[in-house]
């Protein structure tokens, strides 16, 4: 409820449609980022996915083998389709098939088989949801694991490298591994400005928030003049200030944050801006009918001190009333 | 200190059953026509005797009123209190989609005037349809209830900022 | 350095939301079907005047939509925000859409444009009311509100069934039934020629109510509490249209005990599970037969519904109603019966025909004869988003929507003027 699900449940729903009606069909749905999949159901009982973004060589090219070493082992990775740059494909008949009960059969027969059967359809069920699950988080993966493998490396010791990339079209994202931590900058721009002042109201309660939350991450608010951003980017010192844009910095220690559960704090790092538009707008959602309601108020207060309409109504010829004021 | 808020509309009271004295007035520039005398010609020596002297009635540097009082119209202008900019965030909503809903409301001029946030437009004929008390009553409501629920609503956004802020933050800390 | 993102992929970011009263269908532009049709309603928290909100979640967002609705019916109230294809409660609404938007469909509304539908003589504050919504609540890029008649026949134009629909375009007599209401709304050139829209208080519901009271007064040996699910689903299963509309035939050949006539319907009471059976015999074609022949329904109600049509056709401006003639749509569920289009074509065939001939007897002119044709979409239940979808990949879309910058400069009174286009083959 209060979050953004990982999960694409315009997929969720397509790919288990897919799967049971095994009816060949495509369906292409947009996402966030400015991404795109596509699911393909062949005749031939195989599921494609396919994946593409705006900036998919990019990010690929942080930590795209290891989105797919972690998460689509289990598939095939096909030649990407047109206009995509990422295709896996599932062929939903390797579930195994449930046995049929013959008529002749006993009685005990009968239960035997019943049982194999519903033991097969709950591991079918079970594979079927492993794809659901991982096919429908694709955009997800692809975005988090930039940060995972980061703290991975981390984890294991070794040095993680500083990496970047473009979030949207004039946001950038920045992270500079450190020996046991990550500093990650967001820059985050709203041209509304409506959103632009919900968005600083909560970004300045994030940073406020740390004194209520227990192992708080440090969060601040900075820009491209930052010792650390600028020795490891040389060329931000080169951009030009957008004034609709501002640079939000949080470190992420080993220690506290990233040493057990790196899955769920991704999540959360690389679905900042979604996290932050979507709450903008439920309280975009709350103003407009909040207002609306007392305008109407208003109107209803206004008609009740209106007259009776009157049935004849006699009017004064303005002239001969009392003297006009000159 | 902002006087009370009683005080404040008390005072709006008086100086509205004072000035909604109204009556029809043919112009008395151009022929056959009876147009609002506040809007038509202002504050020009023309009209001197038909347009009173607006009157500024403070609550706060932020929170002010004028009624400008004429022969045959009265416009009452209110500003509302923006002390941040959520405050006026919210303060303009309410003023844009209440100029959008002009039509169901008679009294209410369109475009407020510069330096104001809401305006009210009251014509002689207005009076004919509406009662006098009614319409003080319903620009008393108004001053009393508006900032009240401006203030409720900036009260729950920023209560939802928080839950935003803390739940995200929560999470990152692996809550 | 930052670079810019090419336009021209992600120009067709396009939603295409239609909600019903029952059902709303939603999906990306470019598919043919829509990936979700969910019940349009709302399950929101009971107590919703608190001004104070509590300290860990923000109850503004604890409700819910869709199926999902339905699980949380012990907290929650449920409530439908529509009401015979109209929005009633706004509030709920704006809820809903903003859970479809942001969870189910997962757009950026910056960067969406949003297709909605609106019943046939919809007031246009509602339009006002949508295009407020969308552009100052979620920043929509553009919004274009569509008529759903309008769309059924932009779906049938790239569907063509026969040769008229080829040419037809966006002209065509739709006529849709659904559970509570049938309208006839005739469309020329994609406009609503909204004098002519003609309603007939006969539907879905009233034939399956007929049915019931048949089986009923045969005595069929059926559980009271099961009767109104088993009538519906004989009319769904077993109802057709009798193809020559000669009624007596039809009984006469049931009295002789024509095989494939009487059906068996096999049964399951839904509480004690006991098995039982039912013969079905003349409601198969009477349930249907009351849209030709309503007074066997109501003594009071007594145009056939190809009466309505012609005289809606009749009423419409004179150069469109030839066209409207060879291009008649069905849509919505009650229009599923098997033979129905045919028979429908039929009668109102026999009108015309009835009409040209006493033209030419009074005259002395033989007039050129008038082909009607009745047709059904291939796609039905989703016709009208299937045309929202096609609407969207037209060259023409571009220039037709209401865009952001505009609202901004004139306010919502923009989405008062829909523009139509002829679809392009």
């Amino acid at each position: 409820m209060m979050l953004i699900d990982p999960q694409n449940k315009l997929l969720q729903t397509q790919i288990m449609d897919l799967i049971m009606k095994k009816d060949p069909r495509i369906v292409v749905a947009k996402d966030y980022n400015y991404s795109c999949t596509k699911l393909q159901y062949k005749e031939n009982g195989r599921l494609f996915l396919s994946f593409t973004c705006f900036n998919f060589n990019e990010i690929f090219s942080i930590a795209g083998n290891y989105m797919i070493d972690k998460y689509y082992k289990d598939y095939t990775k096909e030649d990407p389709d047109v206009g995509f740059h990422l295709t896996f494909s599932f062929n939903v008949q390797s579930a195994k098939e449930e046995p049929k009960i013959q008529k002749n059969a006993t009685e005990a027969e009968k239960a035997e088989i019943q049982e194999i059967k519903l033991q097969i359809r709950a591991e079918n069920q079970k594979l079927f949801e492993k794809v659901t699950k991982d096919f429908s988080q694709i955009r997800r993966n692809f975005y988090a694991s930039a940060f995972e493998q980061a703290f991975d490396q981390i984890n294991k010791g070794q040095t993680a490298s500083k990496f970047k990339y473009q979030s949207r079209e004039n946001e950038v994202v920045y992270a500079i591994p450190d020996q046991d931590a990550l500093n990650i900058f967001y820059e985050i721009s709203f041209s509304d400005n409506v959103d632009k002042t919900l968005a600083n109201l909560i970004i300045t309660e994030i940073i406020d928030a740390k004194k209520n939350v227990k192992m708080a991450p440090p969060i601040s608010r900075s820009n491209y003049q930052s010792s650390i951003l600028k020795s490891a980017f040389p060329e931000v010192q080169n951009i030009k200030v957008d004034p609709n844009s501002q640079l939000i910095t949080m470190t992420l220690f080993k220690a506290q944050h990233f040493s057990k559960n790196i899955e769920q704090l991704s999540t959360f790092l690389q679905g900042f801006r979604q996290y932050l538009h979507y709450h903008i707008h439920a309280s975009k959602t709350y103003l407009h009918s909040r207002i609306i309601k007392r305008i109407s108020q208003f109107q209803r207060s206004l008609q009740l001190c209106q007259f009776e309409p009157e049935v004849e109504k006699k009017t004064e010829d303005i002239f001969t009333s009392s003297g006009v004021k000159a | 200190m902002a006087a009370a808020v009683q005080v404040y509309s008390d005072a709006i009271r008086k100086t509205l059953e004072a000035t909604l004295c109204l009556r029809a007035f043919p112009s008395e520039i151009i022929e056959k026509q009876s147009k609002p005398e506040i809007e038509l010609n202002g504050y020009s020596s023309k009209t001197r005797q038909l347009v009173l002297s607006p009157i500024y009635l403070c609550r706060s540097e932020k929170e002010k009123c004028v009624i400008e009082p004429s022969i045959n119209s009265t416009r009452i202008s209110f500003s509302i209190k923006a002390l941040d900019e959520v405050d006026r965030l919210i303060g303009e909503k309410f003023a844009k989609y209440l100029a959008v809903r002009a039509d169901y409301f008679e009294i209410l001029r369109r475009k407020p005037i510069p330096g104001y946030d809401i305006s009210f437009l009251i014509l002689d004929s207005h009076l004919e349809k509406y009662s006098v008390q009614g319409i003080i009553n319903f620009i008393i409501d108004y001053v009393e209830n508006i900032d009240k629920d401006l203030s409720d609503i900036k009260l729950n956004i920023n209560t939802q900022a928080r839950i935003t802020a803390a739940c995200f933050v929560g999470g990152l800390a692996n809550q | 350095m930052q670079q810019t993102i090419d336009q021209g992929f992600y120009q067709s970011k396009v939603c295409v939301i239609d909600n019903g009263t029952g059902f709303t269908k939603m999906g990306w532009a470019g598919n043919t079907e829509p990936q979700f049709d969910i019940p349009t309603v709302v399950a929101d928290h009971q107590e919703k005047q608190k001004v104070q909100m509590s300290k860990n979640t923000n109850e503004n967002l604890d409700y819910y939509i869709g199926y999902e609705a339905y699980d949380y019916t012990k907290s929650h109230n449920i409530f439908y925000p529509m009401k015979s294809g109209i929005v009633e409660n706004w509030d709920l609404m704006e809820k809903f859409w903003h859970r479809s938007i942001f969870d189910y469909l997962r757009a950026e509304p910056d960067e969406t444009t949003f297709i909605l539908t609106e019943p046939p003589m919809n007031p246009p504050e509602n339009r006002e009311n949508i295009a407020e919504i969308f552009f100052e609540t979620f920043n929509a890029k553009g919004l274009h509100i569509s008529v759903q008649a309008v769309l059924s026949l932009f779906s049938s134009a790239f569907a063509p069934v026969n040769e008229y629909q080829k040419t037809a375009g966006l002209t065509g007599m739709v006529l849709d039934s659904g559970d509570g209401v049938t309208h006839c709304i005739p469309v020329s050139d994609g406009y609503v020629i909204g004098s002519c829209i003609k309603h007939i208080p006969l539907a879905g519901r009233d034939i399956t109510q007929f049915i019931q009271t048949l089986l009923k007064d045969r005595g069929e040996n059926i559980p009271a509490e099961d009767i109104k699910k088993v009538a519906r689903e004989v009319k769904e299963k077993y109802g057709y249209c009798i193809s020559d509309g000669d009624l007596i035939k039809e009984f006469q050949a049931y009295d002789r005990g024509d095989k494939n006539k009487f059906k068996t319907y096999y049964g399951k009471n839904s509480v004690t599970k006991e098995k039982y059976t039912i013969d079905i015999g003349y409601e198969r074609f009477l349930g249907p037969e009351m849209f030709f022949h309503p007074e066997f329904l109501d003594g009071k109600w007594r145009s056939p519904i190809d009466e309505i049509i012609d005289k809606s056709i009749q009423t419409s401006p004179v150069d469109c109603r030839k066209k409207l003639y060879q291009n008649i749509i069905l849509s919505g569920g009650s229009t599923l019966f098997d033979g129905f289009a045919q028979r429908l074509e039929q009668q109102v065939q026999l009108r015309i025909d009835s009409r040209l001939q006493k033209y030419e007897q009074r005259s002395g002119f033989k007039p050129a004869p008038i082909k009607v044709n009745v047709t059904q979409n291939p796609f039905q239940r989703y016709a009208v988003w299937q045309g929202g979808s096609l609407m969207a990949l037209q060259p023409q879309f571009e220039k037709v929507y209401h865009t952001r910058q505009e609202y901004f400069e004139r306010g919502p009174s923009i989405a008062r003027y829909n523009a139509v286009f002829q679809p392009q083959y």
